[in-house]
């Protein structure tokens, strides 16, 4: 079993290019584990925009893993943190990257979460700016 | 009167119940607010409660007014800002505003440390604000506490009866 504490480092070691980021220097760890995977979804949409997904494989399989294998805390960490914030279009402002283009990457466990499973519903171009 | 609310969102529901009040009454009523208590947020909120407002010494019509029905149906649906956040993040709230840590807010709520986590993810999001100091700013100053001197500036709105 995932326990809420063992998620947040899992996610760092799928990426290990956040913690050199200015995105990992941001955030501060008293702001609690919800927050900081909040600034390394926006390392995510950073990345992806910057066209180097080359991370997103690992650490989509760790978000499955935690889904599958995770505790109610821990899944809560996935489901109304990480997703609640790469579902969030505010977290895009200024970005050609939209929710809906992480769809390739997402893992089965992820699209059976009703918000994820509708970006891949929605036509491209649909989203909100 | 902010001395005596929880928080803004009561605060921002008591002056838009108010026009139920002024509605009834012939009368001009100007509200001033120093802007020391309130902070970005809660100027738009107050501003959506009055019908008009005094602009460059000018009285006009505030496009942005919400009946007090409009008002508090727009803050249910809003789901997004001071008013839509829930008791226990209202909580959470007031507790990192007195800088209190999440292991305290936690120990104080009797709730886990992902909890609290989950909760204060849920205030900054609704709140739009990205640290605690943040939090901390836009959550009004209890006015005992007020200084004289440390006046920021002032907001005048007008609760003046529409006589159309």
């Amino acid at each position: 079993v995932i326990t809420y504490v063992e998620v947040f480092p899992l996610l760092v070691a799928a990426c290990p290019g956040y913690e050199q980021s200015s995105f990992a220097a941001e955030a501060d760890e008293a702001d609690g584990v919800f927050l900081r995977v909040g600034h390394l979804v926006r390392y995510l949409i950073d990345a992806l925009d910057r066209s180097e997904p080359h991370e997103l494989t690992a650490v989509f399989g760790v978000v499955d893993c935690v889904l599958e294998e995770g505790d109610d805390e821990a899944r809560s960490l996935i489901t109304d943190g990480f997703f609640d914030d790469l579902t969030n279009t505010d977290f895009y402002d200024g970005a050609c990257t939209r929710p809906h283009d992480f769809v390739p990457w997402l893992g089965p466990r992820a699209m059976e979460l009703p918000d994820v499973r509708r970006l891949s519903e929605r036509p491209r171009g649909t989203d909100e700016a | 009167l902010v001395g005596l609310m929880d928080d803004f969102s009561d605060f921002a529901t008591y002056e838009s119940e108010l026009n139920r009040f002024t509605d009834e009454y012939h009368q001009t009523l100007l509200c001033l607010y120093d802007l020391g208590h309130f902070a970005g947020i809660g100027v738009v909120d107050l501003l959506r409660t009055h019908r008009r407002i005094l602009l460059g010494g000018l009285v006009i019509d505030n496009p942005h007014y919400l009946s007090p029905d409009e008002y508090l149906t727009t803050r249910e649906e809003r789901g997004h800002g001071w008013a839509s956040r829930t008791s226990t993040e209202r909580q959470v709230t007031q507790l990192v505003a007195q800088y209190q840590s999440n292991a305290e807010i936690g120990a104080r709520l009797a709730l886990s440390q992902a909890v609290v986590d989950r909760h204060l993810h849920r205030v900054f999001r609704k709140l739009d604000v990205n640290s605690r100091a943040d939090v901390a700013r836009h959550v009004p100053k209890r006015i005992a506490r007020s200084e004289k001197g440390r006046v920021h500036g002032w907001v005048v709105m007008g609760r003046q009866r529409s006589h159309e």
